[in-house]
């Protein structure tokens, strides 16, 4: 570590990882970031352990909306479509 | 993968037939946004049965004004953050004002790693890692994906404050970006990403002592 007061600790580190798979970092806090993960096995293996954490999430599927709720949409559809067709007519009548 | 945004033509269309009164592409779009409508509108009212009539009304109004839609969002952002602003005005109306704490958790500055895995300081480590975290790339690759596995990140989730929770299925469940998200949910930059890391945080820590649990029996 040649630069110990410009390094960034693992208690920091982690607290930015999102940041770094963001894209949201400079230039030089990137490079900060790298520099600390070519040193630190225990923040390699965390960052990678967020990799995996947000693969995981990404297996999960999203909730189904019930028949109940599928068809009574549909009747807002179907009711917002019989005013509209309604409304034409009379907008193009004599 | 959610198919509501697949490529800007696609939408184009989708929106194109939604002008056309299209019951077909009506339903895809239920299909697919309904219960994140739903949730998104409980946060800010006070039963499931409020939160879905905001959701009817919402239709209605993505409805009446899919007309004046301009594609400067995406189409799904552009539903959800209609959802959120009913609910929220529904939701003064209630006398129901919900803090934005309560939304996203009251522990925003904590630290999301237990500072007793770190050095403390006077050490000549300050601030690295006291004990180095397991390799979880000894495990069997279909760890990972097990059903196990998987109702853990689930409840995990499913406990997490509501928008530290929504957040984390729009980005990492479903794929969203970041600036769907922020527009969607009306968060800012910095708002949209401490929340997600918080709850990344929690689900990487809930997996680890799920992992850890399991090596030790």
């Amino acid at each position: 570590m040649s630069e110990p007061a410009n390094d960034l600790s693992c208690r920091e580190l982690v607290e930015v990882i999102t940041d770094y798979f963001d894209g949201s970092m400079s230039d030089a806090e990137r490079a900060r970031f790298d520099r600390h993960l070519g040193e630190c096995t225990g923040c390699t293996r965390v960052v990678q352990q967020f990799r995996e954490t947000i693969e995981a999430s990404g297996r999960l599927s999203e909730d189904q909306v019930s028949d109940e709720q599928r068809e009574a949409m549909r009747d807002v559809f179907r009711r917002w479509r019989a005013t509209t067709a309604t409304s034409e007519q009379r907008s193009s009548g004599p | 993968m959610d198919a509501t945004s697949q490529t800007a033509s696609d939408e184009l269309e989708l929106v194109e037939r939604l002008r056309a009164g299209d019951e077909d592409a009506f339903m895809f779009l239920v299909d697919r946004l309904q219960p994140m409508m739903v949730r998104v509108a409980r946060m800010y009212v006070s039963s499931q049965a409020v939160a879905e009539e905001i959701v009817q009304e919402a239709w209605l109004g993505v409805l009446k004004g899919i007309g004046r839609f301009e594609g400067r969002s995406s189409l799904r952002t552009w539903i959800l953050r209609i959802v959120s602003n009913i609910a929220k005005t529904r939701g003064q109306r209630e006398g129901r004002s919900v803090p934005f704490a309560s939304l996203a958790g009251d522990d925003l500055d904590a630290p999301t790693f237990d500072p007793d895995r770190f050095l403390g300081p006077g050490e000549e480590w300050a601030g690295h890692w006291s004990t180095v975290p397991a390799d979880w790339r000894g495990m069997p690759e279909e760890r990972l994906a097990a059903t196990e596995t998987l109702s853990v990140v689930q409840s995990t989730i499913d406990t997490l404050p509501p928008m530290q929770a929504e957040v984390i299925r729009l980005r990492d469940v479903l794929g969203w970006t970041s600036a769907e998200v922020r527009n969607a949910l009306d968060l800012s930059e910095t708002n949209q990403r401490v929340l997600l890391h918080r709850a990344r945080a929690k689900v990487r820590a809930a997996l680890e002592l799920e992992f850890t649990v399991e090596a030790e029996t």
